[in-house]
């Protein structure tokens, strides 16, 4: 693999609101190279989208705190003035939202807001621009693009939308795509078409791809490697077989034993008991203790970290159980056996993290 | 002149009608709790409501306030306070904010002028209140031809201007009152217009949000267990209503006790000789534009209702900053 | 488009024949009064029959003649008021309304909220009398400007016209900037936390560019709506602005019959005022479709 583009260290977001301070990124840190595609899978409220904000200083504002570093090429952009943020943004590194039309100002044309987004980082005459635009409706298969681009973005059929979306994005040839989940609420043929799409965009631009989803069946179709998002943090990072193949975090096994058709041997489908933790009063020790049915009492108090599991390149995972009865579990619920009994996890579980 | 409240038609008319914004998301309403604890942080809100008790203290108490001073009563013409053309005295030790034409002592007036703008302010919004949650609550919540039709009222009314239909009811019912005498002239006149005024912004918040609650899990919920409608609309949706309800209500006052001051000063409200604000700027007003300089019984009037209004405007606006505050979500 | 407009079309003239009623059932029917002559006859049918069909609105007592008639004698003078008062308080409170929006927490926002707050609690007829007190040419204490009763028409003499406006207009105009002030504000901020906003940024327009086309722009196009809901309080505090200032309008036609019990010309101008409103919001919201392009398809 070769070098990372874009490297994110630390990533934290809180807000201060009247119920109280929301943690909604606590410390995430990933890379990612260019050509290769990252997929952060989780819960909605998990901080995906306040994540993916983040790296273009978007979540700045009064009542915010931030803190971490977001480095690329050579710079840390959390670190910069919003001004000099805005010449990369959109440029180098662009970022899709999660509904299309959001994307859009409603009372200006396609056309214009194509061309303004080139126009913001290259000097070209409007012509140029124009045509620039015709040029990544094309590009995004929107038939008609001479028609479609004088259109408001609300006349346009809601199939196109999430491609003249991926247009706008796409403007300047991005070295970084951060997708915040742009094919949520398509159906299935259209997601697959979204998919491919980026896949030919990414091959020809070489762009690196950061994509939030919480769907880990999309992750399955075009992610590299994937991380898994649960209450503000990354709780599981590893390359695409590897979470498919040997999942550590007891949360990832909820996701992938919830979703049919993974070609997993997981003998019924079963959904993850409880619902995600408030965002303000957060569960002590690890967040995810209280719908774990492998929580010790230990966990209560403990915070995992997220470290590399030994033995396995490349593979990290915030857990406090111990890697071999993990796998074990896992093992057994891949065979269609029902979770273990704390009981007799008890006889083989240290009580501390060493 | 601003009854009306264009901050509720921004709030709430904005995503309702002409204005509908595809796509535009309804923002949470915080709980009540939640809202007294923003209403009572801020500054504003504090002072304006330690005024707004001060003035209601003042109006109860005024027989009381006038003996204190040791001055005459509301109505009382004092001999010797108007000089040999028949003007009237200024500000002096036996009559700190002077008298007017008639002789009466402008200082007491202005005390017991306080009496009319607040019952009209409180009662007629309260009443208008009332209505306009029946009425809201029945067209959200029937639909059908029955919102059509009132509907179909309220945004007739709501195409007055409410001063042109202070003066136009208020002309109507001072001879004689009106409704069969059930609205007497005078101070039931002036409830009613601020009443009739006000019901349509509270019909129409109410029915939005009794269209928006209707479809609600939660009162889905209590249908589909076999509730009543009645025990719906009590237990479930007018209680969400609620915190909003009250907000508008207290934006409502000062505009009720703007528009019983302009009714009153375009004669058609609060008839002499009864103190009232508006009517005594009336008063006044004709001595100054006749060349008479007795300031002083345009300016203090004047600067009562003023006062009020502004404590009114203040806390209204504190409240609704609370209600319509959404989630500080960074920039 | 078409569509749009038909259904608005359609919607107006239901709420024209609302309004007459509403003013039947409020002036005529619930009044204990002995009905006034002319179009409130007392019979609910005739009445509408001689408004809706005849554009009858009655007949004055004091001077029989018809109300239409004396309403269209005193427009000009209204309307030069209302127009003026209006622009004034446009061109003031855009700006002021923008920036403060812009900056929030700062003084100049705080002494903006702080004075259009005051202004908004002025009621324009106290705020005439004082203005008059003080600057009026006959019994100001600083006569500078034409003061109560000076006013002529426009056509009789162009000078004079302007400057016996001067004091109601800034009169006028003050109270209305403010509300429209506080609009103003109110409708960029909340544009401002529009996800279009956002994403903007993160294509990287420049925030200047960001504020203005995408902020102002969406704030200000909400706007003529708004305002269009607003015309009520502006004709509402014209009437009192006329009365202060004896400027023969509408407004003043109201309170000299209110004073001469003369009930027929009331009610007509005030019916009168209702449906010009009604055309008014008409006109502003087909205004607002070609402003807005979302508007005309939902």
């Amino acid at each position: 693999m070769s070098e990372p583009i874009l490297s994110v260290e630390g990533l934290r977001v809180a807000f201060e609101t009247d119920a109280g301070t929301v943690h909604a990124v606590d410390g995430i840190s990933y890379t990612v190279a260019p050509g290769q595609t990252l997929v952060i899978v989780g819960e909605p409220g998990a901080g995906k989208t306040v994540s993916a904000r983040a790296v273009l200083g978007l979540t700045r504002g009064p009542a915010t705190r931030g803190g971490g570093r977001v480095m690329f090429a050579g710079r840390d952009l959390a670190a910069l003035e919003d001004g000099e943020l805005r010449q990369v943004a959109g440029d180098a590194i662009a970022m899709t939202p999660s509904e299309p039309l959001s994307a859009f100002h409603p009372l200006y044309r396609l056309g214009a807001q194509l061309a303004e987004a080139v126009r913001a980082h290259h000097a070209v005459s409007p012509a140029a621009a124009r045509d620039r635009a015709i040029g990544l409706l094309e590009l995004v298969g929107i038939p008609d693009p001479h028609r479609r681009i004088d259109v408001y973005p609300h006349q346009l059929p809601p199939g196109l939308r999430t491609r003249a979306m991926l247009a706008l994005a796409l403007a300047n040839g991005p070295k970084v795509l951060i997708a915040d989940d742009p094919t949520r609420g398509l159906d299935i043929t259209a997601q697959a078409q979204i998919l491919a799409l980026l896949g030919v965009v990414q091959e020809r631009l070489g762009t690196a791809i950061v994509y939030m989803t919480r769907d880990i069946a999309v992750a399955a179709e075009i992610a590299d490697e994937i991380a898994v998002m649960y209450s503000g943090r990354l709780v599981e990072r590893a390359g695409t077989e590897q979470i498919f193949v040997a999942p550590h975090h007891p949360y990832t096994w909820g996701l992938l034993r919830s979703v049919p058709h993974l070609g997993i041997g997981v003998a019924e489908l079963t959904p993850i008991p409880g619902a995600p933790p408030s965002v303000i009063d957060r569960p002590g020790g690890c967040h995810f203790h209280p719908r774990c049915p492998y929580a010790q009492e230990s966990h209560r108090r403990i915070d995992p970290q997220l470290r590399p599991i030994p033995g396995e390149d490349g593979h990290s995972v915030a857990c406090l159980l111990e890697p071999k009865i993990r796998r074990r579990i896992w093992r057994g619920l891949e065979a269609g056996q029902d979770p273990p009994s704390l009981a007799s996890l008890a006889s083989v579980m240290p009580e501390e993290e060493p | 002149m601003s009854f009306a409240p264009s901050q509720i038609l921004l709030d709430d008319e904005a995503s309702e009608g002409a204005l509908e914004l595809p796509g535009a998301d309804t923002p949470a309403r915080p709980p009540a709790r939640l809202l007294w604890q923003r209403v009572r942080s801020s500054r504003g809100a504090r002072i304006s409501a330690a005024a707004i008790l001060a003035l209601l203290l003042i109006a109860i108490l005024a027989p009381v306030i006038v003996d204190i001073f040791g001055i005459s009563g509301p109505n009382v013409r004092n001999a010797g306070t108007l000089n040999a053309f028949g003007l009237p005295g200024g500000p002096s030790a036996s009559h700190p904010f002077g008298v007017d034409d008639h002789g009466r002592d402008v200082l007491a007036r202005v005390l017991y002028g306080a009496r009319v703008p607040l019952e009209v302010g409180i009662l007629g919004t309260a009443l208008a209140a009332i209505v306009g949650t029946a009425v809201g609550l029945a067209a959200g919540f029937y639909g059908g031809v029955l919102e059509t039709v009132l509907m179909g009222i309220v945004d007739a009314l709501l195409a007055f201007p409410v001063i042109l239909l202070g003066l136009g009811i208020g002309d109507a019912c001072r001879a004689n009152g009106c409704a069969g005498g059930a609205i007497a002239p005078g101070l039931a006149t002036v409830i009613f217009i601020v009443a009739v005024a006000g019901f349509p912004y509270i019909a129409r918040i109410v029915r939005h949000r009794v269209r928006d609650l209707r479809e609600r899990d939660f009162v889905l919920a209590a249908r589909s267990l076999g509730a009543s409608d009645g025990r719906i609309v009590s237990r479930e949706i007018l209680p969400s209503l609620l915190p909003a309800l009250v907000v508008y209500s207290i934006v409502l006052i000062p505009a009720g006790i703007l528009l019983e001051a302009a009714a009153s000063f375009l004669g058609a409200g609060i008839q002499p000789p009864t103190a009232d604000w508006g009517q005594m700027i009336a008063g006044a007003g004709n001595d100054i534009l006749s060349g008479d300089s007795a300031w002083w019984y345009l300016v203090f009037p004047g600067l009562a209702l003023v006062l009020t209004l502004l404590a009114f405007n203040v806390a209204g606006s504190a409240l609704l900053g609370a209600l319509g505050e959404r989630r500080s979500r960074g920039r | 488009m078409a569509v749009y407009i038909a259904t608005r079309v359609v919607r107006a003239i239901v709420l024209l024949i609302a309004v007459s009623i509403v003013s039947f059932v409020l002036f005529t029917a619930l009044s204990d009064a002995n009905p006034a002559p002319g179009a409130s006859s007392g019979n609910f049918f005739d009445y509408l029959n001689a408004v809706l069909l005849h554009f009858n609105f009655g007949y004055s007592a004091r001077n029989h003649q018809s109300v239409l008639s004396l309403v269209v004698g005193r427009l000009p003078a209204s309307l030069s008021l209302i127009a003026g008062a209006g622009l004034l308080a446009v061109a003031a409170a855009i700006p002021v309304g923008l920036v403060a929006a812009m900056r929030p927490g700062t003084r100049f926002e705080r002494i903006a909220m702080r004075t259009t707050l005051g202004l908004v609690s002025m009621p324009a007829f106290w705020l005439g009398l004082i203005v008059l007190y003080l600057f009026a040419s006959d019994i100001g204490k600083i006569p500078i400007f034409p003061g109560a009763g000076s006013y002529v028409g426009l056509t009789v003499n162009p000078g004079r016209w302007f400057t016996s406006l001067i004091l109601p207009w800034l009169v006028l105009a003050a109270i209305e900037a403010a509300i429209y002030t506080r609009l103003v504000r109110g409708q960029l901020r909340a544009v401002m936390d529009e996800d279009y906003i956002a994403s903007a940024r993160a294509r990287g327009v420049a925030e200047p560019r960001v504020v203005w086309r995408h902020g102002a722009a969406a704030a200000l196009a909400a706007l003529v709506a708004v305002l269009g809901l607003d015309l009520g309080g502006l004709i509402g505090g014209a009437v009192l602005t006329e009365t202060v200032f004896r400027i023969h309008g509408i407004g003043l036609l109201g309170y000299d019959a209110v004073l001469h019990s003369d009930y027929a010309t009331v009610q007509g101008m005030v019916l009168l005022a209702a449906m010009f409103i009604v055309v008014m919001n008409l006109i502003v919201d087909i205004g607002f479709a070609w402003l807005d392009p979302r508007v005309s398809v939902a």
